[in-house]
């Protein structure tokens, strides 16, 4: 891509664009992985009374079980939300040469 | 790092052990259980309808990272294309893809309703199998009262249980008159930015004048600049069944706009749009349990075990894993990559 900049004048304007379509960014891969998790764990419900079937434990037990163990990572990634999110975000931007 | 989805889910594996109204060996039996049915989720299901030459190869590649090759089809082809994408490896991230796409290349209509008439009923038989539709137009074209039509006769008429699954986006968004695009800061200008919201606003309105139940907005974006390209997919996410969404996710691999960005420009732009710090800062040995106690781990016997296991590292080691959040929660929860932390 070109390495010319903008006219002095349009540098502050191009400048507030890019650090706006960042900040938008951000915002929507965070939508995005919520989105994501309210989908899988929408998932893991439907598949609990399966799991149960299929391995003869008690659906309620299964249920509990994943909402222990999803109340564990959730509290663990809510904790680490800017450093984490950070990580994600970066991860899912992929550089290609 | 992997999906969301994959993620939580690998982080049942070190979590098993904390759950305490089954037997180990149950508990393990539940997370493999789990882990075979995401393993045997279907992948998901793409229908992308568009001209040739409109970009939707390069649109798949630059949300999916699919590597496919990009040529024009012919326009009179009468069939759909099929093609099971698998995006290649991600050197910088992982050490395998991030999966199966089933994406199906379906012609546009053009400018004639005749085009639409033979094309029909390949339509009706494929969009039923869409997780989500995808339909691509030229941010700079005007001309969509055949879309119009052709949607409402889809959408409206033929299939309507598919209307919440149909997404519209605007490709090309850099070509908008005035075609004078900020190359150094890969930014639309002020006159194309006006005129790619009104487009945005207009073709919504249009939509939605034939399909009033379509809750959706049209997105503009250049899959050439990787422009919006998040909003784009965050469209489309939507639009998957709610259940399947994580599975569109577990995919995602957004070509990243800022690598056209002139390297002077975004290092001042980065400084802008920074958030506010707030992040564990870098701890010593001896903030082990309050280390602990910010991933909620301190009463609980996982948080025992992991505080055990922190205090044998080495300082050295310490400090590298518990200053790093997504080290650290790999240190406790179990690095899905399976590499060892």
């Amino acid at each position: 891509m070109s390495d010319v900049r903008p006219d002095p004048g349009e540098y502050d304007d191009a400048l507030d664009r890019v650090a706006e379509l960042l900040r938008k960014n951000r915002e929507e891969l965070l939508e995005i992985e919520r989105i994501s998790a309210d989908s899988f764990r929408l998932w893991l419900d439907k598949l609990v009374q399966q799991v149960s079937e299929s391995l003869g434990i008690a659906a309620a037990t299964v249920r509990a079980f994943v909402d222990d163990v999803w109340a564990i990572l959730g509290n663990a990634k809510s904790k680490f939300k800017a450093s984490y999110r950070e990580a994600y975000e970066k991860s899912r931007q992929i550089n290609r040469s | 790092m992997p999906g969301v989805a994959r993620r939580l889910l690998d982080g049942f594996v070190s979590a098993v052990s904390s759950s305490s109204d089954m037997t180990q060996s149950d508990r393990q039996r539940v997370v493999e259980a789990i882990k075979k049915a995401r393993d045997d989720e279907p992948p998901p299901t793409l229908v992308i309808i568009g001209e040739a030459g409109v970009g939707k190869t390069t649109t798949i590649n630059s949300l999916f990272n699919a590597g496919q090759p990009v040529s024009a089809r012919r326009a009179t082809t009468l069939h759909a294309v099929s093609m099971l994408v698998e995006g290649p490896v991600d050197e910088l991230l992982v050490n395998g893809a991030r999966g199966l796409l089933r994406v199906f290349d379906m012609p546009g209509i053009g400018d004639r309703m005749s085009t639409y008439r033979a094309y029909r009923s390949l339509y009706l038989e494929v969009l039923p199998q869409a997780d989500v539709v995808l339909w691509v137009h030229p941010a700079e074209d005007r001309m969509i009262q055949f879309v119009q039509t052709a949607v409402q006769d889809m959408f409206g008429s033929e299939l309507p249980h598919m209307l919440p699954r149909l997404t519209f986006g605007l490709n090309k968004a850099d070509r908008i008159s005035p075609d004078d695009w900020n190359r150094a800061a890969n930014v639309p200008s002020d006159e194309q930015l006006e005129n790619l919201r009104a487009r945005e606003t207009d073709f919504t309105q249009v939509i939605r004048e034939a399909l009033p139940a379509w809750r959706g907005s049209a997105v503009t974006y250049s899959a050439w600049t990787r422009y919006k390209l998040t909003s784009l997919f965050k469209q489309m996410i939507y639009a998957v069944p709610e259940a399947r969404r994580w599975v569109l996710e577990d995919r995602m691999s957004l070509a990243s706009f800022v690598d056209l960005v002139d390297k002077g420009i975004l290092r001042a732009a980065m400084e802008k749009a920074q958030p506010s710090p707030s992040g564990p800062t870098t701890p010593t040995q001896d903030l082990v349990p309050d280390t602990l106690a910010t991933v909620g781990l301190q009463h609980d016997v996982m948080g025992r075990e992991a505080l055990a296991r922190l205090k044998a590292l080495s300082p050295h080691e310490y400090k590298r894993i518990a200053g790093n959040p997504e080290q650290l929660i790999y240190f406790l929860y179990g690095d899905p990559e399976g590499r060892h932390v």
